[in-house]
C-alpha cells in the first residue's frame, strides 16, 4: 500500500513537472514574439496579387546590387501526353482537361500547341457527342486558346451544340473576333431558349455590333416579357454602340421606374456613356438626384468625362458620397481638373475610412509633389495632418513624406517613431530612409536605434513585430547616411537566434556597405556560415543567406569566393542571385588588379 | 529420393494445372489500394476504393478490376481497364453499402484484377488479389456536406508592411459558422483536390456543397453534373466572394439569371431580411465594421431574395429542380461575427464564428435541412402491374358460357319434347359442376405470356430549356429460369438493383461495372428467375424539348415539340397545387379547367382501360408525394412510349410507358385579343403585407390543411404570369369551395382604394362562385395580382366542441386582353 502511495506521488510530481515544463515551453514560444517564419508557397501569389501597397526595405532593391531577387516561386510546368488526350479512355481524357483547368491560371502547360491540337481532334471524334465530355473538352480548349482565330475554330465546331456553343460564345465576348455576330442578331429576332442565351446575344452585340444593332436592342429593353438583367445589358450594350440619340430613350426608360424595379436610373445612365450632348447631361443631372448609388456613380463618371463643368458643380458631393469608389472617382477628378485646388480634398481623404480612397488620396498628393509648384503645397497640407489626431491619415501622411521625400518635415517623422498606434511608427521609421537628415536628426534616429537593440538584446524576449520592423528600418537610414557609428553594433544581429530576420537582414547588409572591400576575414567567416547554415531544426532564413552572400561579395576576403562559389543555389534562385552576384565581385576586382599590375 | 519423387510428381502437376498464359505472361499489377476521403462510410453510404494498376509489359494489356465483399452480399462493382504498354493508371472504384449494415463495425473488400480472359491476374508469380478493411465511421453528422473552397490566404512575407486586413479564411468560416448554428458538425468532405465529382453517385452523398473556389467551376463538365445534382434535391451554397457570374450562370434554369453590374465596399451597412421569418429591429441588423467588407451588385431574374442591403441581393435562392442554388452576394466575413461563447466542448461540434442573428434562418435553410426528397425514390407497383396476370382471356370465357347455355337449351328442349324435362334438376347442376371445373383447369393451365419481360416505368424529366432530361425508372424482369443477363446503359448515371429488404440476399452476384466514362453496366451471371427489379437514374442529352402554350377565349392550347409522339393522359402543372386535366380534341391538347382534378380523378375518360387505372394511380402517388412542394411548375406531365431506355437482351420482351414531363412556355397573347386564363396558371400565395403565415395554406405545395380548427383572417394574392401583364380584365370569376359549419366566412377584394366585400356566408356547405365585373376591382388587377382577403370566424362561442372546417379550393379565372 506505502508502495503504491510512493508510485502514485513520483507520477504526480513527475505529470506536474511536465505540465510546467510545457507550460514553460509554450510561455517562451509566446514571449518569443511573432512568427517569423515565411511561407515559401506564397512568393507566387504575392507576384501575381500585390498588396495594396507595402514599405520596401533599403537590402531589397539595393541599386549597387541592382539584382531582381524577390518572389522566385513559380509552379512547376505540366507536362500532358496529347496522345492520351487524343486516343486515349474518356476517362483519362478527362483526367486530362482537368488537369489543364486546375492549371491555366499558371500558363504553365509544356508544348501546349500540341496538347490543345490534340483537344480539337478529340473533338471532331463520334464518341465526342457525348455533351458531358464534350463540355470537359471544350472548357480547356477555351482556357487554351491563345487567340481570336483559335477560338474562331472552335466555334465552327461547337456552332449547333447548344450547350457548349455557349461556352465559346463568352470567350468570343471578350476577343476581338466577331465571328459569333450573326447568330446574336439572328437570336434577337426569335424568342430565346433561355435567358442566358439571351443574355449573350445581348452582350455580344455590345461588344462586336454596330449601331444598326441599336433598333433590336431597344425593342429588346422595351420588351415587357424582358427580365432585369436583360434590359440592364441592353442598356450597357446600347450605351457602348450609341454616342448620340438616346437620349429619349433614357428618358423613356427613367419614366419607367416602376417595371424596371429600382434600376431605371442605372439603365438610363448606362444608355448615355458615351453620350456628350446637352440633353444627355440634362438626363445624367437627373440621375445624379436619384437614390440609386450605382447609377449616380455611373452618371456622375459619365459627366466628368463629357460635361465636366456639371461635375465640378456636383464635386463636393461626391466627395463624401457613401460608395468609396464615387469618392475615388472625385478624387481623380478634383486632381485632374484643377491640381491646386485638389489638395484641401486631398489632405481631408487621407483620413478616409477607406484604405483603397485614402491610399489613392496619397499617391495623388505625391504624385502633385513632384511638380515643383506644388511640393510646398503639398507639404503643408501633410504638416497640417501631423497636428491633428487622426491615426489612419497620419500613417499615409508618413508614407507620403517618404514617397514624396518631403525632407522638411523630417522632425515631425522623428516625433512620430514614438507614436501610436504601431502602423504610424513603422511608416515614419520608412520614411526616414528616403529624407535628407540633418546631423541632430541623425542622432535622434540612432538614439532610437540603440535603444531599441539594447531592448532586443536585454532580454530573451524578442521585440514586437512593429518595433523589430522599425528597427530594421532605422539601420537602413543609418546605413543609407554612412552612420558608421553603428558599425560595432551591427555585429550583434549577425547570430541567428537572438533578433527578429528584418533587423539582422538590415545590419548584415550594413555591414557589407560599412567593410566593402575591407576583407575582414573574421566577419566573412561570420557571414559564410550564415550563408551556409543547413541546420534543420532552426533553419536560416533566404533573406539573411542572401544578404550574407551580398556583404560577401562587397567585403571581398578571398576566402569568400570559394564560399560563395561552393554553394548550391544557382540564379533564378535568391540565394544563387546573390552568389553570382559577389562572385562577379570578386571577378571584377581581379580584372582590376591585372589592368593596375598592367 | 522420397522427397524428390514427391516433388517429380507435384511440379508438373502444377504446371499443368495452372493457366500459364495468365501465370506467367500476365503484366499488369495492383499497386496501390487506398480509401478516398471521398468516402462515406456508413450505412446507406458508399465507399471509393482508389486503385492503381500498373502494365510491367511492352503490350498493351485489357482486364477489369473488381470489388467483392467478403461477407454474403449478392453485390460486386467493378472497372474495366485498358493500359498502353508501361503504362500506370490511379482510379477510383464506388461501392455502396447496404442499409442493413447497421450494426456493423468494420468490414473488408476484396479487390481482384482479372485479365481479359476473366482469370485473376498475377504479376511475378503473385495472384493481383487484396484484401481492403474499412472502420464503419459513426462520428459521421447526419447531414453531409462537401467544401470546395479557394486556396486559403498565404501568409505575407514576414518582412512586409502594412499587415494584411485579415488572413482568416472567410468562406470557409462563413461556412463551419452556419453549420454549428444549425447543429451540424464541422465534418465536411474537401472536394478542392480532386474537383467536384462528374459522377452522380458520388454527388448523391452529399446534402449541402459549399463551394467558393473559381477555379473548380471553370470545368463545364463539372458544372452539368452540379446543375444535375441540383435538380436530384441537392443543394450548393456558392459564394460569390471569388467567383464571378459567368460560373454560375450555367447551373441555373432557363427562365433564371444572374448578372453582376458592380462591386461596392462597405464599413457599414443595414441588411433588409425579406426570409419570410425572421422579424428583426434596424439596430440589429446594422452592422459596423473597421474593415472592409465587398458586395458584389448583382440583379437576377427567377430567384428569391432572402437577403439586400441597400436595394442589392445579399443571399438569392434559386429553386433548380428539386434543389436549391443559394448565392451570397455580400462578402462571407459580413455574415458572421466572433462568437462569445462555445457552442460545444466538442471541437467538431464548435465554431469560432457564428452567423449574426438576421441570417441564422437562411443559415438553418441551407445547413440544416436535408436534400430535397425526388420522385419514384419509393418502389411503385406499375412495372409489377404491367407485367400481367395468369388470366383466362374474356373470348374464352364468353365462348364457354355461351355454349354451355346453348347446349343446356338444347338438352332441356329435348327432355321437354320427351316429357322428362323433371331429370334437367339433375342434369343442371351436375353439368354446371363440370364446366365451372373445366374452366377453373383452364386457367391454370393457360398463360398469356410465356416469354420472359422486362416491364418498365419511366419518368422523364426535362430540363427548362428542354435540352437533356433525367429518366428515373424502375423496371421489372420477369424469368422463367436463371440467366446470364447485363443492361448496358450510356451517359451520366447508373441502374442497380432494387431490393426492398437488403436481408434477403438474391442469389447471384449482381455487378455494377464501368468500362468507360459513361458506359455502365448491372450484370449477373445467374439472374434469378422470377420477378426481380432494378431501377436507372441517368441522364439524356436532347433537342427543344419544349412545349408551347397558348391562351385562348376558351382556355390554354398546348403544342408540343416537333418530332414528340402525342402524349396521352396529360396533366398541366403550371402553378404549384392547381393541376389541371388535359383534353386531346382532334390530335389538339387543350386544358380550360372546366372539370377539376379530384383525388380520384386525374385522367379524363369515361371509361378507365387497365392501364389508365395504373397511371391513375401514378398520378396519385406522384403529386400527393413529399417532392411535389419542389416539384418545379409550368409543366405538362403526360404518358408516351418508352424512350431511350437502358439496354436488355434483346430475348427479353419489352413493356411499359414513359410518364414525360416537359417545360411549358406560355406565349405573350396578342395585345387586344380577348383570352380566358385559367385558374390552374393563376398562383395563390399569402400576400407579404402581413408578418407571419397562416398554417391553413402551404404556399409551397399550393394546398390547404385538411382540417382547420382555428379561424383565419388572411390576405391572399392570385398571381398571373407575366407573359398576360399588362392585362385589362374584363372578368373575373372566383371559386371558393368552403365548408365551415357554424362559421362566418367572408371574403373582400383589395383594390388599391377601398376593400370591396364579396362574400359573407353563415355554415357555408356548397361550392361558392361569383363573377366581378366591378370596374376598381377589374382595374386592380392590371399589374398581375388580385388581393383578397379571407375571413373564417373562429369557434363558436357556444360549441361544445371543436368544428373543424376545410377548404376544397379556391380558384381565379381571369377573362381579359393583354395592354398593349
Amino acid at each position: 500500500m506505502k508502495c503504491d502511495s510512493f508510485l502514485y506521488l513520483k507520477l504526480i510530481i513527475a505529470s506536474l513537472g511536465t505540465l510546467c515544463f510545457v507550460g514553460w515551453a509554450g510561455a517562451q514560444e509566446g514571449l518569443r514574439g511573432p512568427n517569423w517564419k515565411s511561407d515559401p508557397n506564397s512568393a507566387y501569389f504575392f507576384q501575381t496579387h500585390p498588396p495594396l501597397f507595402r514599405l520596401e526595405h533599403a537590402w531589397e532593391h539595393d541599386p549597387e546590387v541592382n539584382v531582381d531577387w524577390t518572389l522566385r516561386g513559380r509552379p512547376a510546368n505540366l507536362s500532358l501526353d496529347s496522345d492520351t488526350l487524343r486516343n486515349g479512355s474518356k476517362h483519362e481524357c478527362l483526367l486530362g482537361t482537368r488537369q489543364i483547368i486546375r492549371n491555366i491560371e499558371m500558363r504553365n502547360i509544356t508544348q501546349a500547341e500540341e496538347v490543345e491540337a490534340a483537344i480539337l481532334d478529340r473533338l471532331r471524334s463520334t464518341e465526342a457527342r457525348d455533351v458531358t465530355f464534350r463540355s470537359a473538352l471544350v472548357s480547356a480548349a477555351i482556357l487554351m486558346a491563345d487567340s481570336p482565330e483559335d477560338l474562331e475554330s472552335l466555334w465552327l465546331l461547337e456552332e449547333s451544340n447548344y450547350e457548349t456553343r455557349m461556352l465559346v460564345e463568352k470567350a468570343l465576348l471578350d476577343s476581338r473576333s466577331s465571328v459569333a455576330i450573326s447568330a446574336w442578331r439572328g437570336r434577337m429576332n426569335q424568342r430565346p431558349r433561355s435567358l442566358r442565351e439571351q443574355l449573350l446575344a445581348v452582350q455580344g452585340l455590345g461588344a462586336h455590333g454596330d449601331p444598326s444593332d441599336l433598333p433590336a436592342l431597344k425593342t429588346c429593353f422595351f420588351s415587357p416579357t424582358s427580365v432585369l438583367p436583360i434590359q440592364l445589358a441592353a442598356a450597357q450594350s446600347m450605351g457602348q454602340l450609341a454616342t448620340k440619340g438616346l437620349e429619349a430613350t433614357a428618358r423613356e426608360a427613367l419614366a419607367e421606374k416602376e417595371k424596371l424595379t429600382g434600376q431605371a436610373d442605372l439603365t438610363a445612365a448606362y444608355m448615355l456613356k458615351k453620350h456628350n450632348s446637352v440633353e444627355s447631361a440634362e438626363v445624367l443631372g437627373r440621375i445624379l438626384n436619384s437614390s440609386n448609388r450605382a447609377a449616380q456613380v455611373t452618371a456622375f463618371e459619365t459627366l466628368t468625362r463629357h460635361h465636366p463643368k456639371i461635375a465640378q458643380q456636383n464635386l463636393k458631393q461626391f466627395l463624401v458620397h457613401p460608395d468609396p469608389a464615387a469618392r475615388r472617382l472625385a478624387l481623380r477628378f478634383a486632381v485632374e481638373s484643377d491640381a491646386n485646388s485638389s489638395l484641401g480634398f486631398l489632405q481631408e481623404a487621407l483620413g478616409d475610412i477607406n484604405l483603397k480612397t485614402r491610399s489613392q488620396a496619397r499617391t495623388h498628393l505625391a504624385a502633385l509633389a513632384t511638380d515643383g509648384s506644388l511640393k510646398q503645397g503639398v507639404a503643408e497640407a501633410a504638416a497640417k495632418t501631423l497636428q491633428e489626431n487622426d491615426p489612419l491619415a497620419i500613417e499615409q501622411v508618413c508614407i507620403l513624406v517618404g514617397e514624396a521625400k518631403l525632407s522638411s518635415l523630417a522632425a515631425g517623422m522623428i516625433e512620430m517613431l514614438d507614436a501610436k498606434p504601431e502602423a504610424t511608427l513603422v511608416a515614419a521609421a520608412w520614411a526616414l530612409q528616403s529624407l535628407e537628415l540633418d546631423a541632430e536628426s541623425l542622432q535622434a534616429v540612432e538614439d532610437r536605434m540603440r535603444r531599441l537593440t539594447r531592448r532586443n538584446f536585454a532580454s530573451k524576449n524578442r521585440l514586437p513585430r512593429s518595433d523589430a520592423l522599425q528597427l530594421s528600418y532605422l539601420i537602413d537610414t543609418l546605413v543609407i547616411n554612412r552612420v558608421d557609428r553603428i558599425r560595432p553594433l551591427l555585429d550583434q544581429f549577425i547570430p541567428k537566434e537572438d533578433a527578429a530576420p528584418p533587423p539582422r537582414a538590415a545590419a548584415i547588409w550594413g555591414l557589407g556597405i560599412f567593410e566593402a572591400g575591407s576583407q575582414d576575414g573574421k566577419l566573412a567567416q561570420k557571414l559564410a556560415e550564415r550563408l551556409h547554415d543547413a541546420d534543420p531544426d532552426i533553419p536560416e532564413e533566404t533573406i539573411i543567406k542572401y544578404v550574407s552572400a551580398i556583404a560577401m561579395g562587397r567585403i571581398l576576403h578571398p576566402s569568400s569566393e570559394e564560399q560563395l562559389d561552393v554553394h548550391l543555389d544557382r540564379p533564378p534562385f535568391p540565394i544563387g542571385l546573390a552568389t553570382q552576384w559577389g562572385l562577379q565581385q570578386f571577378a571584377s576586382q581581379s580584372d582590376g588588379n591585372t589592368e593596375e599590375s598592367r | 529420393m522420397k522427397q524428390y519423387l514427391c516433388r517429380s510428381f507435384w511440379l508438373p502437376l502444377i504446371l499443368l494445372t495452372c493457366p500459364i498464359d495468365s501465370a506467367l505472361a500476365d503484366s499488369a499489377e495492383l499497386y496501390g489500394l487506398t480509401q478516398s476521403t471521398r468516402s462515406r462510410v456508413c450505412a446507406g453510404g458508399m465507399t471509393l476504393v482508389r486503385v492503381g494498376v500498373s502494365n510491367h509489359g511492352e503490350e498493351p494489356w485489357t482486364g477489369k478490376v473488381t470489388l467483392k465483399w467478403k461477407r454474403r452480399v449478392g453485390r460486386e462493382s467493378a472497372r474495366e481497364v485498358k493500359l498502353r504498354p508501361r503504362q500506370r493508371v490511379l482510379f477510383e472504384v464506388p461501392m455502396e453499402i447496404p442499409q442493413n449494415f447497421k450494426r456493423i463495425k468494420r468490414f473488408d473488400l476484396e479487390v481482384t484484377l482479372f485479365d481479359e480472359g476473366g482469370n485473376i491476374a498475377a504479376y511475378e508469380g503473385a495472384p493481383q488479389q487484396r484484401r481492403i478493411g474499412f472502420m464503419m465511421d459513426s462520428q459521421l453528422p447526419p447531414l453531409s456536406m462537401g467544401t470546395a473552397i479557394e486556396a486559403p490566404p498565404p501568409k505575407y512575407p514576414f518582412w512586409y508592411w502594412p499587415l494584411p486586413p485579415s488572413t482568416e479564411q472567410n468562406t470557409f468560416e462563413a461556412i463551419m459558422a452556419a453549420r454549428i448554428d444549425a447543429g451540424n458538425s464541422r465534418r465536411a468532405v474537401g472536394l478542392e483536390h480532386e474537383g467536384l465529382p462528374i459522377e452522380q453517385q458520388e454527388w448523391q452523398l452529399f446534402d449541402l456543397v459549399a463551394v467558393s473556389d473559381p477555379n473548380l467551376l471553370l470545368d463545364h463538365a463539372s458544372r452539368l453534373s452540379a446543375k444535375q445534382y441540383l435538380e436530384r434535391g441537392g443543394r450548393i451554397w456558392v459564394q460569390m466572394d471569388k467567383l464571378n457570374c459567368d460560373s454560375i450562370q450555367p447551373l441555373l434554369t432557363a427562365d433564371q439569371c444572374l448578372m453582376q453590374v458592380g462591386v461596392i465596399q462597405l464599413h457599414d451597412f443595414v441588411v433588409e431580411v425579406s426570409d419570410g421569418v425572421s422579424d428583426f429591429a434596424e439596430r440589429e441588423r446594422t452592422v459596423h465594421v473597421d474593415s472592409v467588407i465587398e458586395m458584389k451588385r448583382l440583379v437576377q431574374a427567377g430567384g428569391t431574395v432572402t437577403h439586400s442591403i441597400d436595394g442589392w441581393p445579399a443571399a438569392v435562392t434559386f429553386n433548380i429542380g428539386y434543389g436549391q442554388l443559394v448565392v451570397t452576394a455580400l462578402d462571407s466575413s459580413g455574415w458572421i461575427s466572433v462568437r462569445s461563447r462555445s457552442a460545444s466542448r466538442d471541437p467538431l461540434m464548435d465554431s469560432k464564428y457564428t452567423m449574426y442573428p438576421w441570417a441564422k434562418q437562411l443559415a438553418g435553410t441551407i445547413a440544416g435541412v436535408a436534400r430535397n426528397p425526388t420522385p419514384l425514390t419509393d418502389q411503385v407497383n406499375y412495372p409489377v402491374q404491367r407485367l400481367g396476370t395468369a388470366v383466362v382471356p374474356r373470348l374464352w370465357v364468353l365462348f364457354a358460357l355461351g355454349s354451355y347455355c346453348l347446349v343446356l337449351i338444347a338438352v332441356g328442349f329435348v327432355q321437354y319434347s320427351g316429357g322428362r324435362l323433371a331429370s334437367m334438376g339433375v342434369i343442371v347442376p351436375i353439368s354446371a359442376v363440370i364446366v365451372a371445373a373445366m374452366m377453373l383447369m383452364g386457367r391454370n393451365s393457360i398463360n398469356p405470356d410465356q416469354s420472359e419481360i422486362v416491364s418498365r416505368l419511366q419518368l422523364v424529366e426535362y430540363a427548362s430549356d428542354g435540352s437533356s432530361a433525367q429518366i428515373t425508372e424502375q423496371a421489372a424482369l420477369k424469368l422463367n429460369s436463371v440467366h446470364d443477363i447485363r443492361l448496358q446503359g450510356t451517359g451520366l448515371g447508373n441502374t442497380e438493383p432494387d431490393i426492398a429488404d437488403e436481408s434477403e440476399s438474391p442469389p447471384g452476384v449482381f455487378q455494377q461495372s464501368q468500362s468507360d466514362f459513361g458506359n455502365w453496366t448491372l450484370g449477373n451471371y445467374a439472374w434469378p428467375a422470377g420477378v426481380s427489379r432494378v431501377r436507372s437514374d441517368y441522364r439524356i442529352y436532347c433537342k427543344n424539348q419544349i412545349v408551347s402554350a397558348e391562351l385562348t377565349s376558351s382556355g390554354v392550347e398546348l403544342n408540343l415539340p416537333d418530332g414528340q409522339a402525342k402524349l396521352q393522359d396529360a396533366i398541366l402543372w403550371f402553378t404549384r397545387g392547381n393541376p389541371m386535366l388535359v383534353s386531346s380534341v382532334a390530335e389538339q391538347l387543350f386544358s380550360s379547367g372546366e372539370i377539376k382534378v379530384g383525388k380520384q380523378r386525374w385522367i379524363l375518360s369515361n371509361l378507365m382501360t387497365e392501364e389508365q387505372n395504373r397511371r391513375l394511380e401514378m398520378y396519385q402517388i406522384l403529386f400527393g408525394d413529399e417532392s411535389s412542394k419542389t416539384r418545379p411548375t409550368r409543366r405538362l406531365y403526360g404518358w408516351s412510349e418508352l424512350i431511350e431506355t437502358v439496354r436488355a437482351p434483346k430475348s427479353l420482351k419489352q413493356v411499359g410507358a414513359s410518364l414525360q414531363s416537359m417545360p411549358v412556355v406560355l406565349q405573350r397573347p396578342e395585345a387586344g385579343v380577348e383570352f380566358e386564363l385559367p385558374y390552374g396558371l393563376i398562383e395563390l400565395r399569402q400576400s407579404g403585407n402581413q408578418p407571419g403565415a397562416s398554417t391553413a395554406y402551404d404556399d409551397r405545395s399550393g394546398t390547404w390543411q385538411d382540417e382547420l380548427t382555428q379561424g383565419m383572417d388572411r390576405e391572399f394574392e392570385f398571381v398571373m404570369p407575366a407573359e398576360v401583364l399588362p392585362l385589362e380584365a374584363k372578368s373575373i370569376l372566383l371559386e371558393f369551395d368552403v365548408r365551415a359549419p357554424q362559421r362566418k366566412v367572408e371574403i373582400w377584394v383589395l383594390t388599391q382604394y377601398s376593400e370591396v366585400p364579396i362574400l359573407s356566408a353563415d355554415s357555408p356547405s356548397l361550392p361558392w362562385e361569383t363573377t366581378l365585373t366591378q370596374p376598381e376591382i377589374l382595374e386592380s388587377v392590371r399589374d398581375g395580382v388580385l388581393e383578397v382577403r379571407v375571413h373564417v370566424s373562429g369557434k363558436p362561442k357556444n360549441a361544445s366542441r371543436v368544428i373543424n372546417w376545410y377548404v376544397g379550393h379556391f380558384h381565379a379565372t381571369i377573362r381579359g386582353a393583354v395592354q398593349p
